[in-house]
């Protein structure tokens, strides 16, 4: 198993920091739809698209994951694929859509038994509850939009605690809480996918997802580690303070970097956020992405596939104007994540900043 | 893992950064052909369709009532028609009855459950014009000779549309007009759901028009509905599969009795087992597979309650022969209750659950049902019947739980001989097969008058109960030894017992009978003075008039335990250290080397005590009583300290703690403390049965030459007596040989010499030495002249 998914093995609590961050202005939706071309989609399904209708995490034993289900929709409806968005729909409904809270089990194994793990991953089933949530719109599919909601309110009943006056989102609904593990409550920053957060609140307003996502903006700013002053993967809120968390490599790793890319995408662009992020990721457009220790300041490895060089490019893009190399703008699929966090990129490219593509 | 770039060879895209709707649309996956006209392909199944209907002998065209589903038909003549609602034509009625989640205020007669799907009447309007009836499934079924399909499908139409019968030309269907739908309907026929939803999109996005056949949009509906309850029945998402349930009663059907068991069972597993009954009643009101009947029973049966099973049980219908349907659930009911009963002594089975099981054990091949019976009879008080059934389950399995039920059954019925040959081979396999053995070798031991035992058979008891440190067994085994006249041997297994718990009266009474039978005074006063106090009876044997006439002065090489032998300091519970050499084995028979196989065999323990016991008088280093009292591991103790521990481990025979409290003084001793431990541990080991061992620790340190020699002669004598024991007389004449060069040989290892020639078949050689032991007037001598004898006479 990757450092990715080891993340349901383990559990976590937690304190704010007392310092109110600058609210951003709410930028408009992203629509996402026709943002990406049939031809690079086309490619990307004949490498990671089952024709059962599963995303294929071949990175990690061919797995499935809600992740790559949330993913999967979202380009299916970037490429305006209504066919494609039906399958992937329909497996993760019929094959993952189990439990008895309204969530999906995070993990689909190719092997029997298929469901080993009867455990959800919130950003997972976020992004399906977005992912439907706009093909509902753009489609005008009720049938969407029913599920998109319903997901939505068992996220929030499930997975959106109040601690200590501050509103989390536990990276699972079992084995991160407080009463789950001893440095309890743990979370995930990459699993704060900012764009998102609005829609879930037109979805579900029981929950307040507003201050979820002002909750997850003071974290950024006090759950700074390191020399670069950049978040773990895994962080504990134990007692009220931000530590990297018992038993989870303290690494800015390959969760982390979808933190920057996930306040692109939500129009956040407060420089005092971005900065650590861009400092580093200075020069990673050519050497790749590096994956940082935040206790000894190690480069544990770098990340040289297209689809991760291609985060720092953007970050270029939308803090200055930078454009896309060219040699980053062809498509050529290497593995599931970095394929899709460069069409997610180049997807979010075409609807806010054609001009650097 | 990293996950590195990697081209792979599809060749680069260049990225169109398109937003509007794409100019160039690729067509994906198995619908690829989409931009064809439908009517470009027409496909005509000619020369394949002419008897494509006629499945199984039944003509679906015939005018007549075709062979529906037989549910269907049940359904249609029995009880309130339960029918899948017409899709889209008519909202789905609210929650049905079997799935609601809450019980009605009255509850629900379960001889009158209500039905899982309200009654849905056919759809009036313009359905009833049979041009109307969309037969486009019923043709595909038909093609695909999809017998099931086919008649169910006819089945809902006919229930739709009353009208409607089946077209006469369903044996030539009418060519495919429409391909591209034809294709959905397979994926739809194959489960390929995510599949048809494609194709439908992919249609729709092409042609706006175009207008999915609600038929098919609800079975897909229906399809999905069903995979996913039942991966959630597998994910063990009970509440997924009773709302997926409620929310698709058109599931709930006799022609899908999983989904109804999934239900029922899911109903069971979230504490509703009272709704999880009235899924299995309406089954069996309902349906009437035999089969699907049978199942629902035995799947009822693990999560029902008695109650509430027989609820079920009372729906059984009786087939002309008088058989009833759930006859072969009957015996798994039966095997229950008395399984229940036979762990309970205060539950009773009943007697026709009783003799149903007798019956189907006798005709089994299994041991199963069998040993059932034995433990039930065994735990109501009826040893015998219980040992008749083990003995029958004997002889089609050997288990531990067999010979365990058995062993216990024969001792209750004072067979404790049989029970201990029972109970000796799976006597290691688990504490209660241990348990059980130890118990019966005890009753075996503890017969009055006492039983004649085999002497294999006593060795391996004294060996199993030494084992276990069994302070009962050590206390028969002593009363066994002085009932037949081993009185020294008695002590020591009373001391063991004594050893393994303090308190064991029956075994201080023993102790004092033994040392008062020896004769040795001082050791009897000390028991006496412990155990006086707390046993009357002991207390009486000090009459004088009881005491017999003393011939020893001292107790100090007479066994004692450390509650007599030092009382008022804490017992020390014995460690167990695996092998325990504290006590000695009875020998009831001549320990003397003769060509007896199993005089030989009996146990080289003897052998190995002589040696301790010729060394008694180590000297200086003796252990002081106390050094045995410490808790404290040997690593810890010092040098001085192991070694006390070590000598004094010896003295009472627990050799392998005596091993490591010299091992710690050798490691920590100055020169003289190491050779001392070394000598130590060498007798230890020696005592222990570990030649090879001792062999090695004799040379950890240098040693005076007689210490050394006496080591070496112990060692060989070891060696000698093992090598014999096994046959191996080579060796054994080898080891002798050694031994002659260091020390005069003495009868017995003449006798082993002689046997060793005789053996080997030496004979001449093997007669002189004979004729000079006989020369000494030993009888064995005497008589090994005479086999040898015997062995050469010509024929």
């Amino acid at each position: 198993m990757s450092p990715r998914f080891a993340r349901l093995l383990l559990i976590a609590c937690f304190v704010l920091s007392g310092m109110v961050m600058t609210r951003e202005p709410r930028a408009a939706e992203l629509t996402i739809r026709g943002t990406i071309s049939q031809a690079a989609w086309q490619v990307y399904c004949e490498r990671f698209l089952d024709p059962s209708g599963r995303i294929i995490d071949d990175a990690n034993g061919n797995i499935s994951h809600t992740e790559g289900q949330g993913y999967g929709l979202l380009l299916a409806l970037a490429a305006d694929d209504r066919a494609g968005f039906e399958r992937i729909w329909t497996f993760t409904q019929t094959e993952m859509l189990l439990r008895n809270d309204g969530l999906a089990v995070w993990k689909w194994l190719p092997t029997t038994p298929h469901v080993p793990d009867i455990n959800n991953a919130s950003d997972g089933d976020l992004l399906i509850a977005y992912a439907l949530s706009l093909a509902g719109k753009a489609w005008s599919d009720d049938r969407y939009t029913q599920a998109a909601t319903a997901l939505a309110e068992a996220l929030g009943k499930a997975t959106v605690i109040d601690e200590r006056g501050e509103s989390l989102l536990l990276p699972g609904a079992s084995g991160f809480a407080t009463k789950d593990r001893a440095d309890g409550p743990v979370i995930n920053l990459s699993y704060w996918i900012f764009e998102a957060l609005p829609v879930m609140q037109q979805l579900a307003p029981d929950t307040d997802w507003q201050a979820l996502a002002r909750s997850g903006l003071d974290l950024l700013a006090s759950a700074r580690f390191g020399d670069a002053g950049l978040p773990s993967e895994w962080i504990s809120l134990h007692g009220g303070k931000a530590k990297p968390a018992a038993g989870f490599d303290p690494v800015f790793g390959y969760n982390a970097l979808r933190i920057p890319f996930y306040l692109v995408r939500a129009g956040i662009d407060n420089p005092d956020l971005l900065a650590p992020f861009s400092a580093a990721w200075a020069g990673a457009g050519v050497n790749g992405l590096p994956i940082i220790n935040v206790m000894t300041n190690q480069i544990d490895e770098r990340l040289t596939d297209a689809g991760y060089r291609m985060l720092p490019a953007l970050l270029a893009c939308v803090r200055s104007g930078t454009k896309i190399p060219s040699e980053l703008k062809s498509f050529t699929p290497t593995h599931y994540y970095p394929s899709t966090l460069y069409l997610l990129s180049i997807s979010y490219l075409a609807e806010r900043h054609a001009e650097c593509l | 893992m990293p996950v590195r770039r990697a081209f792979i060879g599809l060749g680069s895209i260049a990225i169109v950064a398109l937003t509007s709707a794409a100019a160039l649309r690729i067509g994906y996956g198995p619908s690829g052909d989409m931009g064809l006209t439908a009517q470009a392909s027409e496909r005509t199944l000619a020369g394949a369709s002419a008897d494509l209907i006629s499945l199984g002998g039944q003509d679906v065209s015939a005018r007549q009532w075709p062979p529906v589903d037989t549910i269907q038909m049940a359904q249609a003549t029995a009880v309130p028609p339960v029918q899948m609602p017409p899709p889209a034509a008519a909202p789905l009625p609210p929650a049905a009855p079997l799935v609601t989640e809450t019980q009605p205020a009255n509850g629900t007669p379960a001889s009158s459950p209500a039905p899982p799907v309200t009654e849905v009447s056919p759809t009036p309007g313009t359905a009833t014009d049979p041009n109307a009836v969309d037969e486009t499934a019923l043709r595909y079924f038909a093609r695909q000779g999809d017998t099931r399909r086919l008649n169910a499908e006819i089945g809902r139409l006919r229930a739709l549309y009353p009208d409607w019968y089946p077209p006469d030309n369903l044996t030539q269907p009418k060519p495919i007009a429409d391909p591209l739908l034809d294709q959905m309907w397979k994926y739809y026929s194959d489960g390929q759901y995510a599949a048809a939803r494609g194709a439908i999109a992919d249609r729709l996005a092409h042609d706006p028009q175009w207008k999915p056949p609600a038929d098919l949009l609800a079975r897909l509906d229906i399809g999905e509905a069903r995979e996913r309850l039942v991966n959630a029945s597998n994910a063990q998402q009970w509440d997924t599969v009773v709302s997926i349930a409620a929310a698709t009663p058109s599931l709930l059907t006799c022609a899908d009795v999983d989904v109804l068991w999934r239900l029922s069972e899911a109903f069971a597993k979230s504490d509703r087992s009272s709704r999880a009954r009235d899924v299995g009643t309406y089954v069996l009101s309902n349906c009437v597979d035999p089969k699907e009947r049978l199942a629902t029973v035995q799947k009822a049966m693990t999560y029902l309650k008695d109650g509430e099973l027989d609820d079920l049980l009372k729906l059984e219908r009786v087939g002309a022969d008088g058989q009833g349907e759930f006859a072969p659930v009957k015996g798994d009911l039966a095997r229950k209750r008395v399984g229940a009963a036979a762990a309970d002594p205060k539950q009773k089975a009943t007697p026709a659950d009783l003799a149903l099981l007798a019956q189907i054990a006798q005709n089994a091949t299994v041991a199963d049902d069998a040993v059932l019976l034995g433990g039930y009879w065994f735990a109501h008080g009826d040893p015998a019947q219980a040992a008749k059934w083990y003995e029958l389950a004997k002889t089609r399995a050997d288990t531990p739980e067999i010979a365990r039920g058995y062993a216990y059954a024969l001792n209750q019925l004072k067979r404790p001989a049989d029970g201990e040959a029972a109970a000796y081979q799976w006597r290691d396999d688990s504490p209660e097969n241990k348990q059980a053995y130890l118990v019966v070798a005890t009753a075996l031991l503890s017969l009055d008058p006492p039983a004649k035992i085999e002497p294999d058979v006593l060795a391996r008891m004294a060996k199993a109960i030494s084992e276990a440190r069994f302070p009962q067994g050590a206390q028969e085994l002593g009363w066994y030894a002085y009932n037949i006249g081993q009185t020294l041997t008695a002590a020591r297994w009373f001391t063991a017992a004594l050893t393994w718990d303090p308190n064991n009266e029956p075994s201080a009474f023993g102790l004092a009978l033994a040392y008062n039978r020896l004769g040795n005074k001082a050791a009897f006063q000390k028991v006496v003075k412990v155990w006086g106090p707390r046993s009357e009876r002991i207390a009486r044997l000090a009459d004088p008039r009881a005491a017999a006439q003393g011939r020893r002065s001292s107790a100090d090489d007479l066994p004692l335990p450390p509650s007599i032998e030092n009382p008022g300091q804490p017992v020390r519970q014995a460690a167990s250290t695996g092998q325990d050499t504290l006590v000695p084995s009875i020998d009831p028979i001549s320990s003397e080397i003769g060509p007896g196989e199993a005089a030989v065999a009996v146990d080289p323990v003897p052998a190995s005590a002589r040696v301790v016991r010729t060394s008694a008088t180590r000297g200086s280093n003796g252990g002081g009583g106390g050094a045995c009292n410490g808790s404290q591991p040997a690593g810890q103790l010092s040098a001085s300290a192991a070694l006390a521990r070590g000598w004094c481990m010896l003295n009472l025979n627990r050799s392998i703690e005596a091993v490591d409290a010299f091992e710690t003084a050798l490691q920590k001793g100055d020169a003289k403390m190491r050779q001392d431990a070394a000598y130590g541990k060498t007798l230890a080991n020696l005592q222990a049965g570990l030649t090879d061992a001792a062999a090695v620790s004799a040379a950890a340190a240098s040693q005076p030459a007689a210490r050394s020699t006496e080591m070496r002669v112990a060692i060989l004598s070891q060696r000698a007596i093992a090598a014999y024991n096994d046959n191996r007389f080579v060796e054994t004449l080898m080891y002798l040989n050694e031994l002659s060069q260091l020390a005069p040989e003495q009868n017995d290892r003449l006798m082993m010499r002689g046997w060793s020639y005789f053996h080997l078949r030496r004979f001449q050689e093997a007669k002189q030495i004979f004729v000079a032991v006989a020369g000494t007037g030993s009888h064995e001598a005497a008589k090994a002249l005479a086999a040898l004898a015997e062995t050469t006479k010509p024929r």
